[in-house]
């Protein structure tokens, strides 16, 4: 059995007096206070980061780890559009599993305001086909096909996306480390701009500055010692193609549905066993989608059911999601993202969310997507 | 993020066979915030279109009113200009759609 011992997050949001490697610096010496450990216990380190060399020009971060560190130990690069964390996650398990090491560090991070945001907007679609590309597709524009399909399909409105926002806001509100602690109305979002027809600004993660990062091990002596743990049932991955064109249904993101199957298989839990989850809201839609494909709601009526608010914290249903504020509000840094999720479901089942804490929690997921659902990952803890 | 003027020749190399196609629109959005390449032309419509041989493609939608914008509007493939120029001059030319009535 692998178990997370340790986390560390910085806040998420625009932070221009820190560099990128200021930030992955920050949240190794974070986590290792954090499970008092030393850098010795440590055996290898994964780090997911997208758009360091799109960017800025700035790879090898094994080599630029390892001079932070003073560390000889094997260092790599996961690189899953907006799911590199949760992949770097799930192969740092998978290198424990193998034999390869008993302890290792996760590290997701990126910075992503030190640019213009046509630049960092043109550098995020990297992750899209070339055909998208060339037509001009931003990834809000790619989410927003899939919304007009939901819609369409289902009979929902604008209005009926927001109250995804509203929730997500409510919950960053209560996170200290969250790019937006803002409270916001359905109003509010109807009124905003829009990014890409149907979705508005109020609809859309932003763009974040941010890093985070856990501790997993095998060792039972370190496990044993340490104060919070918690074990991880599963993490499981799943592909599909790139371009929405090829896709078969645009009203589902069949990765996270095939990765949800599998995760739920490993983990020997059921759906209803869940107390909290960090889904990829990388848009409003995004979670109404997750929620379905996930199995947690049944297809197509997720539009309807967001609107009861009951995986809103404090409405007491035993089911809570995105605690941290999701993307919407917590923000999304996208390499950090899918760390910092996991490192959210560590907290609520450790009993140290603060005011966001969901009690009796028992079991938490995450759900990490890479692009427009080209790449899901999806990871159960317990504890 | 440089585009390769070899990149642009590869691609339009099979242009052709895709013009003059009709289809229909099966979902789209108009980009109001675009990547740099595309700055100039927002806000834009982008279509996801089904082909009548079945293929699907996606591309900028012009010569267009606000009815157009419809999914199930049929459309016709056409020759444009796609996005500005390279730093080499190599102008990038690709398929756009235009409504078919």
């Amino acid at each position: 059995m692998i178990s997370v011992i340790g986390y560390h997050t910085t806040k998420f949001g625009e932070l221009w007096n820190k560099s990128l490697y200021d930030l992955v610096g920050e949240v190794i010496r974070g986590v290792l206070k954090d499970a008092k450990l030393e850098k010795e216990h440590c055996d290898a380190i994964f780090i997911g980061n997208m758009l360091g060399g799109v960017l800025e020009n700035n790879l090898h971060s094994g080599a630029k780890v390892a001079e932070i560190l003073d560390t000889h130990i094997p260092v790599f690069h996961v690189e899953s559009a907006c799911a590199s964390g949760g992949i770097a996650f799930n192969m740092a398990v998978n290198y424990i599993t193998a034999g390869k090491a008993h302890t290792v560090i996760v590290v997701g991070a990126e910075k992503m305001t030190d640019f213009p945001p046509d630049v960092t907007i043109s550098g995020l679609s990297a992750a899209a086909s070339g055909d998208e590309q060339e037509v001009g597709l931003t990834f809000p524009g790619l989410y927003a096909m899939l919304a007009r399909v939901y819609m369409e399909t289902y009979g929902y409105t604008e209005e009926d996306l927001a109250y995804v926002s509203v929730k997500n806001h409510y919950h960053g509100f209560l996170n200290e480390y969250a790019h937006f602690r803002k409270q916001i109305t359905i109003e509010d979002v109807l009124k905003s701009p829009y990014v890409a027809s149907p979705l508005k600004v109020l609809d859309s993660s932003p763009i974040s500055d941010g890093a985070s990062a856990l501790i997993i091990s095998s060792n039972h002596q370190l496990v044993a010692q340490a104060k919070y743990v918690a074990k991880i049932l599963s993490s499981e991955v799943a592909t599909d193609s790139i371009s929405l064109k090829s896709r078969k249904r645009l009203d589902e993101l069949l990765a996270t549905k095939i990765a949800a199957d599998k995760a739920f298989d490993q983990a020997k839990i059921d759906r209803k066993d869940i107390s909290v989850a960090e889904l990829h809201d990388c848009f409003s839609i995004a979670e109404l989608l997750a929620m379905e494909d996930l199995g947690f709601w049944k297809k197509g009526t997720a539009g309807k059911r967001i609107k009861e608010y009951e995986t809103m914290h404090g409405n007491g249903n035993g089911f809570i999601v995105n605690t941290s504020g999701g993307l919407k509000a917590a923000g999304h840094p996208v390499g950090a993202t899918g760390v910092k999720q996991i490192g959210e479901v560590y907290l609520q089942l450790t009993g140290r969310a603060g005011k966001r804490q969901v009690k009796k929690s028992r079991y938490g997921l995450a759900h990490n997507v890479g692009g427009s659902g080209g790449t899901a990952v999806v990871t159960i803890l317990g504890n | 993020m440089k585009t390769s003027p070899v990149k642009v020749w590869r691609r339009q190399k099979t242009l052709r066979k895709l013009l003059g196609m009709k289809g229909k629109i099966i979902t789209w959005t108009v980009i109001s915030v675009p990547g740099h390449k595309h700055k100039d032309q927002a806000p834009f419509p982008v279509i996801l279109v089904q082909l009548e041989n079945k293929q699907r493609i996606c591309g900028q939608l012009v010569e267009y009113n606000e009815s157009d914008l419809t999914t199930g509007k049929e459309v016709v493939s056409i020759l444009r200009k796609v996005h500005k120029p390279s730093e080499d001059g190599v102008i990038a030319y690709g398929i756009k759609f235009r409504p078919a009535s």
